[in-house]
């Protein structure tokens, strides 16, 4: 952790502002010329981040739909869109569907993307290149990943059947159309999508830990297991909480993966809630109802995001 | 530590990019297929002048891929502008999974076209967002409206007033592999009886008797609002027992097997070419199919016959509509649409969409027999006119279809849930 301080841009490197000799007028100059570098970035933020938050938190507040959309006069109603969100009976369906379908992919994409992290950590011949082909996987648009899934799953020309019958299990089922299967289906498209993005954070990650600790551990007698828990899992504390953090808010939204597979199907068993936000208001027309259900959307990793700063600031000011 | 979380923090950026590009990408592309795309507004903004007083551009949207229908219809473009030098016609293409948010976001914008192509079902959507120009007086001057089949103008129909006019109709019928059946020894059914034996009997190891689409979006509603008809029942009455038998008799074919379960995940394209490679024996589906068999499957023999009748005999109808934006272009596009209606414009446009005569006084197939089989099952079709909330309707019926299909709910169970979510949707 000492590393973390030495580093700092708040510390040593910098100079005190010279002070004295200098006119008001040019220091005043200074600060301007300071804030217009940071003018860029501000005008960017609030262009595009904070005028729509703004905007989809008004529009949430008023019952806007076809019919008054584009002539206005839509009635203020508060937070009844909120209400009837939640109390809509998709909303607890699609909330559950939501969770499951992100602690699901994030549990097999974290594990699987550590067990590679490790592996490439070795660095064997090759190495580099292996790492740069998981990346492809990456790389790929997700209506080409959904594609290629969507015909795995597919029942009687799927791969994925193809395969059950190298182990004499004849199934001609359509896993995307069960509604039993079809959501561990897509959960298992996205962990496949998402493996190589741990990956590559946890391999950054291992990267600094000191090779020192593991040989101290490894005179001490420690077996692969033990430096496993004891060094690697507690110096990788932080990049663990990130990848999950980042994990969790991008697949917590995911909606192009689904929406191409499934669309939500078969009778909603994959409708999760980006989507129920996508049909309320660009299906439905009704705006306000869509507002406050993105606003709900947004809320619960912006929850998560918050409560992982608090844990950080309180982990830097116990140290 | 420092170095790690730098790299991090790039990726982060990285996959933030990306995922945005993606989103934005994947709306464009899951349903448009590859098109030329071009985004709206830059087309010059519409001169305020009218029809009859110096130069006008009547900005025009659609969304027909490269293919006959839109050659002819550049085609009556043109000869349009060479009649009337003083129009310029300015054609954009727009993907048709965009179209809602293209209409939405020019709306917001202040930039709209002056006439769109729309799926008739949307229609009243839009006459509802209040963009659509009310035709009714220019219909009144113009006397035609008595040509068209009634169940075609019901879709441009809002609240009493007409929104617009038909470009193109079709209904669906049934499509039957003629070597299949005679191997079976089976007539074309007539009835849901003779529909389930025969799609039973027709079932064999390398072909199912039936397919249509139940997928996760309105042409599964479309496919079996037939059925529905057929009972006697009506979406305002969706628990009555005629409603229920209905269903019973749709997801029974799924049931019995004589449909493959994938027909949960495919759409009235991918129908088609089940039919067309010969893994169906009998298909539900519409005339705009009959280019594409024609090219995918030139050996196959096939037939066309009425859907089978229950109580009562019915179809659907679908199609695409002309609509007016209200604006200062209203009416030089109106006398743009009144020249597009003329019976020798409307023939080779019908033609070349593969689609049903819009007007009762023109025939466009003389002694084409499939073409004759859809005229005669377009007398017994009806619209999907259930105001604008249909794409919420619809959505609440392909649950109750998937739920009973995929066996989570009974007929009953399914269709009161679907009763009860759109009971207030309803006009």
């Amino acid at each position: 952790m000492s590393s973390d301080t030495l580093t700092d841009p708040r510390g040593v490197g910098t100079a005190p502002p010279p002070r004295g000799g200098r006119s008001r007028s040019l220091q005043w100059l200074d600060s301007l010329g300071r804030y217009g570098f940071v003018l860029p970035a501000i005008i960017f933020l609030i262009v595009f981040m904070l005028y729509p938050l703004v905007y989809t938190f008004n529009l949430s507040l008023f019952d806007v739909n076809a019919g008054n959309f584009l002539t206005g006069g839509a009635p203020f109603v508060g937070l009844e869109n909120y209400v009837q969100f939640l109390s809509s009976p998709a909303f607890i369906p699609s909330l559950t569907i939501t969770l499951v379908f992100t602690i699901g992919s994030l549990v097999f994409q974290h594990s699987i993307g550590f067990m590679f992290a490790l592996f490439f950590n070795k660095g064997f011949p090759l190495s580099g290149l292996l790492r740069a082909l998981m990346l492809v996987v990456w790389v790929l648009p997700a209506v080409v990943s959904a594609s290629l899934w969507r015909w795995i799953f597919s029942g009687s020309y799927g791969l994925f059947n193809a395969f059950l019958a190298l182990f004499g299990i004849q199934s001609s089922e359509p896993w995307l159309v069960n509604p039993a299967t079809a959501l561990p289906a897509v959960i298992i498209a996205n962990i496949w999508v998402g493996i190589p993005f741990h990956m590559m954070l946890l391999y950054a990650g291992l990267q600094g830990v000191p090779i020192q600790l593991y040989e101290a551990a490894a005179i001490d007698g420690a077996s692969a297991w033990q430096k496993f828990w004891r060094i690697t899992v507690p110096m990788m504390r932080p990049v663990i909480v990130i990848a999950l953090l980042l994990g969790f808010v991008h697949t917590f939204k995911v909606f192009d993966l689904i929406y191409v597979m499934t669309a939500g199907g078969p009778a909603g068993a994959t409708n999760v809630l980006s989507i129920e936000v996508y049909k309320l208001s660009f299906e439905y027309f009704r705006f306000g109802d869509g507002a406050a259900a993105a606003n709900i959307l947004l809320i619960i990793p912006l929850l998560l995001s918050a409560l992982y700063l608090w844990l950080r600031r309180r982990e830097e000011s116990t140290l | 530590m420092m170095k790690g979380n730098k790299k991090m923090a790039r990726l982060e950026t990285r996959r933030g990019l990306r995922r945005g590009a993606v989103l934005a990408g994947s709306l464009t592309l899951a349903v448009a297929t590859l098109a030329a795309c071009t985004p709206g507004g830059s087309a010059a903004p519409a001169p305020s002048e009218t029809a009859d007083s110096g130069p006008v551009t009547i900005k025009w949207w659609d969304y027909y891929q490269e293919g006959a229908a839109a050659t002819q219809l550049t085609e009556l473009h043109d000869e349009y502008q060479a009649e009337n030098p003083n129009v310029t016609i300015d054609r954009e293409f727009i993907a048709y999974a965009d179209l809602k948010q293209s209409l939405l976001q020019s709306a917001g914008a202040g930039s709209l076209p002056d006439v769109v192509v729309i799926n008739s079902p949307d229609h009243q959507q839009f006459a509802e967002l209040g963009i659509a120009s009310d035709l009714d007086d220019k219909l009144a001057d113009w006397g035609e409206l008595d040509a068209y089949p009634e169940g075609v103008i019901a879709s441009a129909t809002y609240e009493d007033s007409v929104y617009g006019l038909p470009i193109s109709a079709n209904c669906l019928a049934i499509f039957y592999n003629k070597a299949m059946l005679e191997e079976a020894g089976i007539e074309p059914p007539t009835t849901w009886e003779e529909m389930e034996e025969a799609a039973a009997a027709l079932t064999t190891p390398e072909h199912y008797g039936f397919a249509y689409s139940a997928i996760n979006n309105q042409q599964a509603v479309f496919q079996y609002l037939p059925a529905l008809w057929q009972s006697g029942g009506d979406l305002y009455d969706l628990t009555s027992d005629e409603a229920v038998a209905s269903l019973d008799y749709w997801a029974g074919l799924m049931d019995a097997g004589s449909v493959s379960q994938e027909a949960l995940n495919w759409d009235q394209a991918a129908v088609a070419t089940e039919f067309a490679q010969g893994r169906a024996a009998m298909m539900i589906n519409g005339p705009w199919q009959l280019p594409f068999l024609e090219t995918e499957a030139p050996d196959l023999d096939y037939g066309v016959a009425l859907l089978p009748a229950g109580e009562e005999e019915a179809s659907v109808t679908g199609g695409e509509n002309y609509m007016i934006i209200a604006g200062a272009n209203e009416d030089a596009s109106w006398d743009l649409l009144k020249w597009l209606q003329k019976p020798e414009n409307v023939t080779p446009m019908n033609v070349a969409g593969g689609s049903l005569p819009t007007r009762t006084d023109i025939d466009p197939f003389p002694d084409n027999e499939t073409i004759g089989t859809f005229t005669d099952q377009l007398q017994v079709a009806r619209p999907r006119a259930y105001g604008p909330a249909y794409a919420e309707i619809a959505d609440q019926v392909v649950v109750a279809l998937q739920s009973r299909m995929t066996g989570t709910a009974t007929s009953e169970d399914a269709l009161t849930t679907a009763a009860n979510a759109i009971a207030p949707l309803l006009p």
